[in-house]
């Protein structure tokens, strides 16, 4: 209670003023954006007879009343003497009182139409005319346009103060809460916050919901002790609010100052961030927290060259790739997907610093977007919702072998081979099949992301047929996929599952380090995917038995038999003559199954380990 | 929480009265000047609704009366004095501002809105030197306080002035097709309104036109500005048929123009959702001077 009854006075007083003012530009704002009625210049709005006959001579307008016609199921017949009146003025013999007549058969018909259309409630005795106040009323015209009113509402002005002046009262009334204590000293921190960044009267109101959360979220920064014993959690409380609060507090204003947005956009921008930056912060808390835990010294000790901890520039750089959003990727990422990508930011950054503080904080900010615009380019492929996990493998993957995968990250850290790489597989596995093809369906999203992660393992365990000579992603793997999605599109049918086909890409993939000569041409293909098609060519064949596609169509057989094809190719020369043997080998497990035989695994790989053998 | 809530309440039913009313005393101060505008405000809102009212009833279907009428409809409005009277009272409350209100109403970015107001009331009561005059000076000494309504109507001010010019001259004219009326349609009814060219850029329409990009497409002046271009056609429509005994063909230009108008006039009240009323004002301007409304063909 503010018992010095000169301060309160001074405090009403004060208040007062403030409340009149405002109530002040409340008036003066009414009284500018008052509406106006605007009268129309002169002009001769009576009609005439030329009007009339003007308007009873065209089909698009009157004619119909002349010659008769039909509306709603009912006829209704020529007016006979309007025509006639019409025939008077056109012979020159129409009177003063016939062209009267006339002038008002052309009101009486225009509010006749006006009914007709659903303009006005027609009165039967032909008397009824179109509602004036309907047209006067449209000429009471605003200032602005709706929307675009840059004055803050008369109740905007009024609450917001009223507000201000609760906000006022409560951090100069000394028996309000107890200002040693340690909630006392965060709340009276917090008010203060409010008082020197919010406008509650004249501010926009969308920026209120941003400027909250930073003011909470410094409050949290300077309390941290408040939320956790920990000395390790009080520490990246506080290092991870400030340095989200600085940022959110920067894009904030930069927002506000942008003169290519409208007053809308902007304040659309700003509800935006405060909602990304929320949703930023809560991943950070929940998996930052782990990871501290488990490692304060990596996560906590490590700063850049600015002084700010790794945990803190890992935050940013997320919030800022979220904000700058170039390619559309708010519109995919949940806020689960957010947490994947933090999450393996966070665990690669903590294993190499290096990738922040050689970039000047910005690597993972850019290899994010440099992600981004590579899916971006392949059409509909950021809607499969793949971005997160795409991004998790690529920045997971990232540590195992830095100067393989990223060796310009000082220089250009968005040329990253498993960028490329991703972009390479998506782009081939997301493109529709061709007209004609035999095998149509697409595949789904976990079916791509299971050859795309193959594809970045194998970058990692064997890169030697992946990268070329000079460190970059060599044509191998577009001419493999292509190659082989090729063969499987051509050669199978519906009975051919989509996740059957990845685990066929898988295998090729996997098989590529057993032999170079995989990647030699035969027919103008690599070799591998000349052995898929030997294998799958007379099982989808239509003239076969329907037992034979009955018994290696199946997921585990035809992988099965792939596998064991690849293993065994391997191992003998790879060229047009083993193919061919592979071929016949297929051929004769075929005829066996048509003469009633079950197929047997394991006598197909003897039989074909026979048959390259000799 | 209680306890702040009991604190607060005590705090609040200290406030002495007095300084309730201090609060009141405090906000009126200073009003004075913006109480005049309001009522040029008003009075000029009641002129100009009067006016429509009178000037808009045919448009709207009157029946009977205006049918009767050959002559020009402001030499039959009874009410027609009163309109004057109000824009007269519209300029008499902006003459009570002192130089004081006046750097008052500057402050409050208010002058703007007092030379718009002024200049229209002028333009209504025929002063229309006068009325350009004050564009022109709300131009130098406001052009800061000039908001998106006020700025499309200074600069429509010009057009709206050549379409009462012309009105005077056609409802002078004798109907008839005379080598005198061709010329007066020619030479000075023709170029104020619609122009003698589709370049011609002295004319009302184009100068309407302008102020319309000004206000910007979807702001709701352009209802305005809009019927003001139909009103120069139709003023164009009225010449015409005096002396050649029809209106003009669909070859005609300006014709073309008006029907091009009446279509953004649609097309802007289903951008505002006006409905209804929208589709009233439409049919009133298509079927009582036949111009069908057409979408503008875009470049």
């Amino acid at each position: 209670m503010v018992t010095d009854s000169t301060a309160l006075i001074l405090f009403v007083i004060r208040s007062a003023a403030k409340l009149s003012q405002q109530i002040r530009l409340a008036y003066v704002d009414d009284t500018r954006r008052r509406d106006l009625i605007l009268p129309l210049p002169n002009f001769f709005s009576s009609t005439n007879v030329i009007d009339a006959v003007d308007y009873f001579t065209y089909e698009d307008f009157g004619l119909r009343f002349v010659t008769g016609y039909e509306w709603k199921g009912r006829k209704y017949p020529p007016d006979l003497r309007l025509k006639e009146l019409l025939d008077q003025q056109q012979a020159g013999t129409l009177d003063a009182q016939g062209e009267a007549e006339l002038v008002d058969l052309h009101t009486k018909y225009r509010n006749v139409a006006c009914a007709e259309d659903g303009g006005l409630s027609w009165q039967a005795d032909g008397g009824g005319k179109a509602d004036p106040e309907q047209i006067y009323a449209l000429l009471s015209i605003q200032q602005w346009q709706r929307g675009t009113d840059p004055t803050p509402s008369t109740l905007h002005r009024i609450s917001g103060t009223i507000i201000e002046i609760g906000i006022d009262y409560a951090l100069t009334s000394p028996d309000l809460f107890d200002r040693n204590s340690k909630k006392g000293k965060a709340v009276a921190g917090f008010l203060s916050g409010l008082d020197t960044t919010i406008d509650f009267k004249e501010g926009d109101l969308s920026e209120i919901p941003g400027r909250l959360f930073v003011a909470m979220l410094e409050t949290t920064a300077d309390n941290s002790a408040l939320l956790s014993g920990d000395p390790k959690i009080q520490d990246f409380v506080n290092v991870t609010t400030r340095s989200i609060s600085k940022d959110i507090a920067a894009w904030l204003d930069r927002i506000d100052a942008d003169p290519d947005l409208a007053a809308d956009e902007k304040s659309e921008a700003r509800l935006c961030a405060k909602d990304w930056a929320e949703m930023v912060f809560r991943g950070m808390l929940s998996s930052g927290g782990r990871l501290v835990l488990t490692n304060p010294a990596r996560f906590m000790g490590v700063k850049d060259p600015a002084g700010q901890v790794l945990i803190a520039s890992v935050g940013t750089s997320m919030l800022d790739f979220i904000l700058e959003d170039s390619r559309g990727v708010r519109n995919v990422v949940s806020a689960e997907g957010l947490e994947t990508i933090l999450q393996a930011a966070l665990k690669t950054t903590g294993e190499h610093p290096e990738i922040l503080a050689w970039t000047g904080n910005e690597g993972v900010t850019k290899l994010l977007t440099g992600l981004a615009s590579e899916l971006a380019r392949t059409e509909n492929l950021l809607t499969f919702g793949i971005f997160p996990e795409i991004a998790r493998m690529v920045l997971e993957n990232t540590g195992k072998n830095l100067d393989l995968f990223w060796p310009d990250l000082k220089k250009e850290p968005e040329s990253h081979l498993f960028v490329v790489a991703a972009r390479t597989t998506l782009e081939i596995l997301s493109s529709p099949a061709e007209a004609g093809m035999q095998w149509q369906p697409g595949f789904g999203r976990e079916d791509i992301l299971s050859v795309t992660q193959c594809v970045l393992d194998e970058l990692v365990s064997n890169p030697g047929w992946l990268v070329n000579e000079a460190g970059q992603l060599s044509g191998t793997l577009e001419e493999v996929l292509s190659a082989t999605l090729g063969v499987l599109r051509g050669r199978a049918d519906r009975r051919l599952s989509p996740g059957l086909a990845a685990d066929i890409l898988r295998a090729i993939l996997k098989a590529m380090v057993l032999r170079k000569d995989f990647i030699s041409e035969v027919d103008g293909r690599p070799i591998i995917s000349a052995i898929v098609d030997a294998v799958v060519a007379g099982i989808f064949n239509d003239e076969r038995d329907a037992a034979v596609a009955w018994q290696l169509a199946g997921d585990r057989t035809l992988k099965g038999i792939i596998d064991v094809s690849l293993r065994q190719m391997a191992k003998h020369g790879l060229d047009k003559a083993t193919i061919e043997k592979l071929s016949s080998v297929m051929n004769d497990q075929i005829a066996l199954i048509e003469a009633g035989n079950l197929f047997d695994l394991d006598k197909f790989a003897a039989a074909l380990s026979n048959k390259l053998s000799v | 929480m209680e306890m702040l809530s009991r604190e607060i309440q005590r705090g609040f039913l200290f406030l002495p009265r007095y300084l309730l009313a201090a609060i009141l005393i405090l906000c009126l101060t200073g009003c004075q000047s913006i109480n005049h505008l309001r009522e040029a405000q008003d009075s000029f809102n009641s002129a100009a609704a009067m006016e429509n009212r009178i000037r808009l009833e045919p448009l709207a279907g009157a029946s009977g009366l205006e049918s009767k009428l050959k002559e020009p409809a402001d030499q039959v409005l009874a009410d027609f004095n009163s309109v004057r009277s109000g824009y007269a009272s519209t300029l008499l409350s902006l003459g009570k501002l002192s130089g004081k209100d006046e750097r008052a109403l500057k402050a409050d970015r208010l002058w703007g809105v007092v030379l718009t107001l002024k200049s229209m009331a002028q333009w209504r009561l025929k002063d229309y030197d006068a009325a350009l005059r004050t564009a022109e000076e709300s131009g130098l000494q406001a052009a800061d306080q000039l908001y998106p309504r006020d700025a499309a109507l200074l600069a429509a001010l010009p057009g709206l002035i050549k379409i009462d010019l012309a009105y005077d001259k056609i409802a002078a004219m004798q109907p008839g097709h005379t080598e005198a009326n061709r010329l007066l349609l020619d030479k000075e009814i023709r170029p104020r309104l619609v122009g003698l060219t589709v370049s011609d850029d002295k004319n009302a329409v184009y100068i309407l036109r302008q102020a319309r990009i000004k206000a910007g497409a979807n702001h709701p002046i352009n209802v305005y500005l809009i019927q003001s271009q139909l009103a120069a056609y139709r003023n164009y429509q009225v010449a015409y048929q005096n002396i050649y005994e029809k209106s003009p063909g669909n070859d005609d230009f300006a014709k073309k123009e008006a029907q091009y108008n009446l279509g953004d006039l649609e097309t802007l009240f289903n951008n505002l959702k006006f409905g209804q009323a929208g589709k009233t004002v439409i049919d009133s301007w298509k079927n009582a001077y036949t111009i069908m409304p057409e979408p503008r063909p875009t470049p």
